[in-house]
This record gives structure tokens, C-alpha cells and sequence, in this order.
């Protein structure tokens, strides 16, 4: 297997994960005394994240488009599909604190 | 009467339930190939056989009886309630009822189920003989065998368990559950999981590596890719399961604090990693059933089913999301609401690959010609009942929703409408599907017909009124309510329905004894159903062989779209290659098991391996793997020393290489360079499917590191001083310096691997030993400074993560060294040459992940408490 297509294969999932994670910490952290906490990290998170899974189906692309080995369009598919569910996930979850406060 | 049962236990016999004698002229008929996969009969047999088809009987059978069993708990539950201020059972007995019921089906009868279905299916419709580690499914039949007994045997010691099937701390703690009803649950789950990682393992590798050669992974069923998806889940689920049981009966066991609040410890600690376990295990469930449905629909709806590939998506993505929600089940325990929010949203993102099965389904339907039998309605009711289930799940995800609800019966509602019709009608589809292929006899119809309209009018009579008497505020788990909060009806409608969904199951029983047991069942052809999918290609039972003549795969369907199972596609390169070696492996090997291994994109051929046969070990293994159980439950010591010492023989007894296993390259059909019909004989890496087992342990092994580590920053990150009070920061350069020990081990373990490829005997052996020594010392060193310490593993949380983490390293690394030991001993009788040496590969990759495990051991122990310094 290339780089490419484990690359294909686990950026999205692993963008979701850590997503997932890490806005779990950053809203976990105390509140100033204000009240208030900066919702700007998780949106930060968020868009990285949906970055790298983009970059995972760009790769898929490539994976789908070799010609050399016959299972490779199936698999390219594949990935390209699990990305795109992955990508609604993480716009699920990170919008969601476009809405919710961390100090609510 | 006597001749209807001696009719009877003869049927048994031919089902491979009872042992068996041997019948001589049959045995006579055999030719050689035919003979070495067969099995020996008899009472001795029946004990050590290891063939799927055996095993899988008997392993639902048990399965099957203990669903029943269970369902007598509901209907006793439901009895309970159908009144107000009913005194059927009292207020101890409900709570064992509801403890029992919920652990039974969740750990003991869908899972094994759905495992069984799959030990069945899958060799045959991927094209393989036999699953590639035939004792393995084998000790996974006993060790659930004893795993049950033990769990159920709680109440012939009036200790049956009393905490629901979740055992939250602190109610299971030792000071709110004396006596040792947890002790049973902890412990015979933790049996029945050891046996459910097995079987996790040996699936994987049966979908990655044995599939018949041009299955490449888009031509795999949906089947097929629904078990793979399980099988991961099962490593990343089950494992948190273990640890946190064995956490838990640590505490209980030897006082350790990880949940005692009062000594550093959080009863949350208990609960995220019992929901990082629990949720997933539903989907661990579910997607078998999802697997089952899309070989069910296009067979009856006579077409292929629409959306494969995005079908075979959505459950990869079902199967990695639900590792994201568990957090949902913890709404009411007082966490940020924003970062719930993420669960939240998670738990509802998960409805878009569950739709697109949902639609896929629905579209091969519309577009195929439905043939509504038994089976093909079961999988129905389960899309109708799923799809409500479905809406009350996206309801609960929603946080405000879930605050009112939470612990009522809105929930039971809920799960059983994900769970009944999630899982046990499809398990029932599966029955009326697959039961002819495995036993040689059709179910009626008929009775089929009853039994469906039965049980689904009932689940829903039954079910339906639970989300009303949840609104209305009826809580779980209480056994009995006042009159007059307008619970009466919606409760008395409810028990009436389970005794109709109860009636239409014991149709099912009669079911099954009219048409197997006694016989009057039509005898199906080989494709009764007129199905697409191979698992319907050999003759009825598949022979002991499975695939004399391995198929050359080159469709999704290759019963409607091949005309030829032994030839592949013409406009196939590969073809000829391939046809050649399925047609040379019908002939030969003809004295030893062989099964074709295939690459795991492409499914290309590259070697011929062996196959265990029938042994005793796997059943004396699992004899001995519950003692410790049993020894540790009862306090046993001398037992527990003796058991395990049994467990590490059975181990080295089962593994240690056959005769057959060393020397077949010499004694087969003059393969003088270890090769057959072009493909080697001896194999390493990641074409040797014990490879990819070694690979896998270490898989699990890093998550169950994962979860420790996990629940040590958790303290760590909930307590106000770490160290606490009183506590010395540890010294880390000792440490470190005994590391590199296990550094010089692994390089001398994979010298002597590198040397060993060349032949090099003289340095095989003096690596393996340098390592050992290596090993040795550093365990010695490890367990020293485990008592040099102070560190008391029971007067604070701090000192129970850090001797947990230490002692798991030492169990690691006495593996390693008992791994070490063998292998040592083979190397100096000769077993390992320029071709063998691939026992010699796996226990270098051991030893290096042990290496990598202490490592991160290392790094928390003695650098986390330098963290708090920092913040
Ligand atoms: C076949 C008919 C079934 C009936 C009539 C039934 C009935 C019930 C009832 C009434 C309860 C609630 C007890 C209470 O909270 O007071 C319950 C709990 C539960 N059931 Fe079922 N059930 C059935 C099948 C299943 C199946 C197939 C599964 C799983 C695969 C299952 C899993 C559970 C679980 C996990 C609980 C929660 C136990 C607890 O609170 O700890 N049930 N069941
Ligand atoms: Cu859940």
C-alpha cells in the first residue's frame, strides 16, 4: 500500500477524532472570570481539521484515478466517501460552537 | 416413541451436537483429501474437533438457549410490571432480573450470534476451506461456554449481581455491593471477552487474507466488509471492557482507589470507559445485522444490491463514529455543555451512514422483483423497526431531550427498538436464510409466517407504549409503581405484547425442532434461495473441506454472473495463473490442510499455509483461563498459581509445531524448495497469517496501554496536588537507565531474526538468549523498584494508576520472556531455518511493541508528575 492511500484512507478519520477531542478539552477549560472564553481555538480546531480532510479526498482522487493496480478505483471511492461523511461530521460538531457558548 | 427418539439423537449426531461413532463405510468412501479436513469421530471427537461447521452449532445452540433463557427474565420483568403495586417479585429479585436480562443479551447472545453466523459464512463466501485459525473458533465456543456457566452459576451461590448491566460505581463498589454477585459479573464477562478478542482477530484475517483468489475488495459482500468493520470495532471496544472490569475488580479485590473520590479516585473514571466500551459494543451489534440485510435483500429482491461501494463506506464510518458518542450517555452527569455538544452533534452525524443503508436497501427493493419469505420479512420488520428506533435516537441526542428523559422507560423503549429490531430480527432473517445451508434442512414457512407476524405485532405492542409511560416520568429499574400516574395501561399493554413476541420466539423453537430435529423440514438443493453470493456455492451442509476446488472470483455475485466458479474472467491476466493453482490445490496438497493466502487489496495469491487440525488444547486452554477466574473470585491462591501455570502450558501446547506443521515441505509431493503449484509453503511477513495475529495483539496491547494511560491523566487532571500530599516526585534516571535494557534486547531479538534469514543457527540462538537475559534483568530490576517504592497501590488513586501501570508492563514483558523461552528451545532443536523462522518474526515484533509500551509507561509514570510542576 502507498503513503498515499493510507493517507487517503485515515485522514479524515483521524481529523474527526482529533476534532473531536480536542474541542472536547478546549471547552472543558475554566471560564475566565468574566464569564467568558475565547471560542476562537475551536474554530481554529475546526477549520484544520476540515482542511486535512479535504486533503484526504484530494488524495482519494489520486488513489481512484491510478491506473496500475486494478482494486485501486474501488478503494479510491471508498475513501473519498468515508472523507465526505467525515467532513459532515466535523461541520456538525464545529458548528455547534458557532451557536453554544463554553460558558453557558 | 423410542424410535422417534433414537431418530432424534440421531439427527443431533449428523449435526455434530452429540459425539458421534464412527461410520465405517462412510469413512471408506473418503479419498485422501477428503479425510485429512475430516475431523475424528466419536466421544474424543466431539471434544476435539475444530471444524467451523461443529463448533458453529453447537456455539449458537448454547447462545440460542441462553436468548431463551433470558427472555424468560423479561417476561418475568414484564410480569412484574404489568400492574400497580404488583408483589410478583420483590424489589432484590427485580434487580438481579434486569442485571441478568441486560448482561445476557448484550454479552452472551448477540454478539456470540453474530459471531457464529459469521464463523459459519464466511469461509464460504469468501471461498475459503476454513477460517484460518481453526482451534481459535474453537476455544472461543468453550471459553463462552464457561464464561455463561460462570455468570449464571452466581445463582446456585445466591451472589447474583444487583447493578445493571452498566455496574456504575460507586453502587458496584466493594462497599455498596459486598458480597461477590460483581465479582461474578466482572469475571465471567471478562472469560466471554477474552474469547470475544479471539474471535475478533481470526475474522479480520479471514476477510484480509483467505479470500479466494480475484476477490479483490471490490468484489468483497457487504457481508464480508460488515464483519471486518465488527471485528476492528470488537479490538477497540472490548479492550477498554477488559480494563476497566479488571480496574474495577481491583478496586474491589485489593482496595485500589481509581473510583473512590474520597482517595483521589472518580466514579466518572468508571463510566467514560464503560461508554467507550458500551456504545460501540450496540454497533458491534448492529453491523453484523446491517452485513446480514444486504445479503438478504438483493437475494430476495433478486438483484444486486444498489450502492455497494457506498454501502461498504457507511459502515466503516458507522463503526469509527460510534467511538465518538459515548459521552451522550453521560448527559445528566454534569459536563460542559458545549463540550457535550460535540457528542451530541456526533450522535446525530451518525444518522447519515446509517440513511444511506437505510436507502440502499430500500432501492434494491424497489428496483428488484421481492419474493417475501420469512427471512426477507425479518430483515423488513428490522428497517420499519430500526428506522423508529433511529428517530428516538436522534431525539435523545438532543441534550434538553435527553435531561427529561433520561433513566425512564422512554430509553428502554428506545434501545429495544434499536436492539430487538436491530439485532434479533436480523438474526432471525439470518436463521431462516442461512439454517438450510448449515443443517440440510428448510424451516417451514409456514411456521415462518407465524413467527415473524408474532413477534413483530408483539415487539411493537410491547415496545410502543414504553416511550408514553417514559414520558409520563415512569423511571428504569424500579420494580414497582403506584396506581393513578396513568402508567397502568401503556404497562399492562406492554406485558401483553412481550407474552405475544414470547409466543412467536417459542414458534420459532417449534420451529426448528419440526423441521431439523425431527426431520420433516423439505431438503433444499444447494441454492434454495437462487442467491448471487458464494456462500451459497457449495453442496448442503459445505463438506468438511469447505472448497475442494477454491473459486476464481470475478464478480460481486458469482453465482448470477459467472458461468464458471474454477474460471476466472477472461480478460484477466491473472486468470490463467489463477485457475492454474485452485486446480492444483484440489489435488495436492491431499495430506495436509492447506488454505490459499491472497494479498489484501488484490486478493493476488502468495502462499499456501497449513491449517490446524483437531486438538485437545483449545478445550483444556479454556478449562484452565476460567480457573483464574474462578481462583481469583473465591480467593484461591493455591488454585490461582496452579491455573496459571496451566494457562502458559496450554499455551505452549497448542502453539508447538506439528510434525506435519515442520517438515511438510519434506513430506509433500517432492516440493524439494518448499514450493507448491508456484507458491511457497513457509511464509513470513505480511503474506503469514500469523503475522497479521501478532500484528493485531499488538493492536490490542497499545489500546489497552491507551486506556490506562488515559485514565491516569484523567486523575491526574481531576486532583488538586499529583503526587498527592505526602508523595515524593519519582526519580527518573534509574528508570531510564533500565530502559535501555529492553533496548539491547530488542536489537539482539531482531539480529538473531536478520541472522536467521541467512540460516545462521549459532547466531539465532545467541540472539534469542541475549534477549532473554536482557528481558530477564529488566523484569527483575521492575519488580524491585515496584517494592522498593513505597508507593502503597491502596491508599490513593496516584499509587493505584502507577502500580497498575507498572505491573502491566511486568505481565508484559514475562509474556515476552515466556514467548522468548519457546522460541529459544525450538531454535535450539533445529525448527528454524532460511525459510521457517517466522515464530522467530513475531516474537522480534513483540518484543519491540513491549519495548515501546514501557516507553510511554515510562514517560507517565515518571514524567507526568513533573506536569503538574509546569500548570
Ligand atoms: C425479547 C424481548 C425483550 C423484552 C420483553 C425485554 C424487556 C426489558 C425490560 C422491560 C427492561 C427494563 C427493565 C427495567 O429497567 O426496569 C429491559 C432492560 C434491558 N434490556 Fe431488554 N427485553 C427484551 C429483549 C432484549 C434484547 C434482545 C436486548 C439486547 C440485545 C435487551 C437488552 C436490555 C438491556 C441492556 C436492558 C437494561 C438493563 C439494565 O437496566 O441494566 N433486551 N428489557
Ligand atoms: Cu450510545
Amino acid at each position: 500500500m502507498t503513503r498515499r492511500l493510507w493517507f487517503a484512507l485515515f485522514a479524515g478519520h483521524l481529523a474527526w477524532t482529533a476534532h473531536l477531542l480536542v474541542s472536547y478539552l478546549l471547552a472543558s477549560l475554566p471560564c475566565s472570570a468574566s464569564g467568558s472564553v475565547s471560542p476562537l481555538p475551536i474554530h481554529m480546531a475546526t477549520v484544520t481539521a476540515l482542511a486535512v480532510t479535504v486533503a484526504g479526498i484530494a488524495a482519494g482522487r489520486a488513489v481512484a484515478g491510478d491506473p496500475e493496480a486494478s482494486a485501486r478505483p474501488f478503494v479510491g471511492r471508498f475513501t473519498i466517501t468515508l472523507s465526505v461523511i467525515f467532513l459532515f461530521a466535523i461541520v456538525l460538531a464545529g458548528g455547534t460552537a458557532l451557536f453554544v457558548s463554553a460558558c453557558a | 416413541m423410542i424410535r422417534q427418539l433414537k431418530q432424534v439423537v440421531r439427527r443431533l449426531r449428523e449435526l455434530g451436537m452429540l459425539p458421534s461413532e464412527r461410520q465405517a463405510a462412510k469413512a471408506a468412501q473418503r479419498d485422501a483429501l477428503e479425510r485429512t479436513w475430516h475431523d475424528p469421530d466419536g466421544l474424543y471427537g466431539w471434544f476435539i474437533t475444530v471444524q467451523n461447521g461443529p463448533v458453529v452449532n453447537r456455539y449458537m445452540s448454547a447462545a440460542f438457549a441462553l436468548f431463551l433463557l433470558s427472555g424468560i427474565e423479561t417476561l418475568m420483568i414484564r410480569t412484574q410490571l404489568a400492574v400497580p403495586d404488583n408483589r410478583f417479585v420483590g424489589p432484590s429479585h427485580y434487580n438481579q432480573l434486569f442485571t441478568m436480562h441486560g448482561s445476557i443479551m448484550m454479552f452472551l447472545v448477540t454478539v456470540p450470534l453474530m459471531e457464529g453466523f459469521a464463523s459459519f459464512a464466511l469461509p464460504v463466501l469468501l471461498g475459503a476451506r476454513e477460517l484460518p485459525f481453526p482451534r481459535m473458533t474453537a476455544f472461543g465456543f468453550w471459553t463462552f461456554l464457561f464464561g455463561a456457566v460462570l455468570l449464571y452459576s452466581s445463582r446456585l451461590f445466591h451472589q447474583v449481581p444487583e447493578v445493571g448491566w452498566t455496574a456504575y460505581v460507586p453502587l458496584a463498589s466493594a462497599e455498596y455491593s459486598p458480597g461477590l454477585g460483581v465479582d461474578f459479573w466482572l469475571l465471567g464477562l471478562s472469560v466471554a471477552e477474552v474469547a470475544a478478542l479471539g474471535a475478533g482477530i481470526e475474522l479480520i484475517i479471514a476477510t484480509l487474507k483467505l479470500r479466494a483468489p480475484g476477490m479483490t475488495l471490490g468484489r468483497m459482500p457487504i457481508y464480508a466488509w460488515s464483519i471486518l468493520v465488527t471485528a476492528y470495532a470488537m479490538l477497540f471496544a472490548f479492550t477498554p471492557l477488559l480494563v476497566s472490569t479488571t480496574l474495577l475488580e481491583l478496586d474491589r479485590k485489593l482496595g485500589m482507589r481509581f473510583f473512590d473520590p474520597n482517595a483521589g479516585g472518580d466514579p466518572l473514571l468508571w463510566q467514560h470507559l464503560f461508554w467507550i466500551f458500551g456504545h460501540p459494543d450496540v454497533y458491534i451489534q448492529f453491523l453484523p445485522a446491517v452485513g446480514i440485510v444486504s445479503l438478504v435483500v438483493p437475494a430476495f429482491a433478486r438483484r444486486p444490491l444498489v450502492g455497494h461501494g457506498l454501502v461498504a463506506a457507511a459502515l466503516a464510518a458507522t463503526a469509527i463514529i460510534s467511538f465518538g458518542l459515548w459521552v451522550h450517555h453521560m448527559f445528566t452527569a454534569g459536563l460542559s455543555v458545549l463540550g457535550m455538544s460535540f457528542f451530541a452533534a456526533a450522535s446525530m452525524a451518525i444518522a447519515i451512514p446509517a440513511g444511506i443503508q437505510v436507502l440502499s436497501w430500500i432501492a434494491t427493493l424497489w428496483k428488484g422483483r421481492p419474493v417475501f419469505t420469512t427471512s426477507l420479512l425479518f430483515a423488513l420488520g428490522f428497517i420499519v423497526t430500526f428506522a423508529v428506533g433511529g428517530v428516538t435516537g436522534v431525539m435523545v441526542a438532543a441534550i434538553p431531550f435527553d435531561w427529561q428523559v433520561h433513566d425512564t422507560h422512554f430509553v428502554v423503549g428506545h434501545f429495544h427498538y434499536v436492539l430487538v429490531g436491530g439485532v434479533i430480527f436480523p438474526i432471525f432473517a439470518g436463521f431462516y436464510y442461512w439454517v438450510p445451508k448449515m443443517v440440510g434442512r428448510l424451516l417451514s414457512e409456514r411456521l415462518g409466517k407465524w413467527n415473524f407476524w408474532l413477534m413483530f405485532a408483539g415487539f411493537q405492542l410491547a415496545f410502543f407504549p414504553m416511550h408514553i409511560s417514559g414520558l409520563l416520568g415512569m423511571p428504569r429499574r424500579i420494580y414497582t409503581y403506584p396506581a393513578g400516574l396513568g402508567w397502568e395501561l401503556p404497562n399492562l399493554i406492554s406485558t401483553a405484547g412481550a407474552y405475544t413476541l414470547g409466543i412467536g420466539a417459542a414458534l420459532f423453537v417449534w420451529n426448528v425442532a419440526w423441521s431439523i430435529v425431527l426431520g420433516r423440514g423439505a431438503r433444499p438443493d444447494d441454492n434454495p434461495w437462487g442467491a448471487g453470493t458464494m456462500d451459497w456455492a457449495t453442496s448442503t451442509p459445505p463438506p468438511d473441506e469447505g472448497y475442494r476446488v477454491i473459486p476464481v472470483v470475478s464478480s460481486r455475485y458469482p453465482l448470477w454472473e459467472q458461468a464458471r466458479l474454477d474460471a476466472g474472467d477472461p480478460h484477466d491476466p491473472q486468470a490463467l495463473r489463477h485457475e492454474r493453482i485452485v486446480r492444483g490445490l484440489a489435488e495436492s496438497p491431499a495430506g495436509w490442510r492447506a488454505q490459499l493466502v491472497t494479498s489484501v487489496l488484490t486478493a493476488e495469491p502468495q502462499a499456501i499455509v497449513l491449517l490446524s487440525g483437531p486438538s485437545i488444547w483449545p478445550l483444556i486452554a479454556a478449562i484452565v483461563l476460567t480457573l483464574n477466574f474462578v481462583a481469583t473470585l473465591f480467593d484461591i491462591y493455591w488454585l490461582l498459581a496452579l491455573s496459571v501455570l496451566g494457562t502458559i502450558g496450554a499455551t505452549i501446547g497448542w502453539l508447538w509445531p506439528s510434525k506435519q506443521d515442520r517438515e511438510r515441505r519434506l513430506v509433500d509431493e517432492g516440493a524439494g524448495d518448499a514450493r507448491l503449484h508456484g507458491l511457497p509453503v513457509y511464509t513470513s511477513g505480511t503474506s503469514a497469517p500469523a503475522w497479521w495475529t501478532m500484528a493485531h495483539i499488538i493492536l490490542v496491547v497499545a489500546v489497552a496501554t491507551a486506556c490506562l494511560v488515559m485514565s491516569y491523566y484523567y486523575l491526574q487532571a481531576g486532583a488538586t496536588a499529583w503526587p498527592p500530599p505526602g508523595y515524593d516526585v519519582p526519580d527518573f534516571v534509574v528508570p531510564g537507565a533500565a530502559s535501555l535494557l529492553l533496548l539491547a534486547g530488542t536489537l539482539a531479538v531482531w539480529w538473531a531474526e536478520r541472522r536467521v534469514r541467512r540460516g545462521a543457527q549459532a547466531q539465532l540462538k545467541l540472539g534469542l538468549a541475549v534477549a532473554g537475559a536482557a528481558g530477564a534483568a529488566f523484569l527483575a530490576w521492575l519488580i524491585l523498584e515496584m517494592m522498593r517504592s513505597g508507593i502503597s497501590a491502596s491508599a490513593h488513586a496516584y499509587g493505584s494508576a502507577v502500580m497498575t501501570l507498572l505491573g502491566y508492563q511486568a505481565v508484559l514483558v514475562l509474556a515476552g520472556l515466556l514467548v522468548l523461552g519457546v522460541v529459544l528451545l525450538q531454535a535450539l532443536l533445529g525448527y528454524f531455518d532460511a525459510r521457517r523462522f517466522l515464530a522467530v518474526q513475531n516474537t522480534a515484533m513483540y518484543y519491540t511493541a513491549v519495548a515501546v509500551n514501557w516507553l510511554v509507561v515510562f514517560g507517565v509514570v515518571y514524567g507526568s508528575p513533573y506536569l503538574s510542576l509546569v500548570f
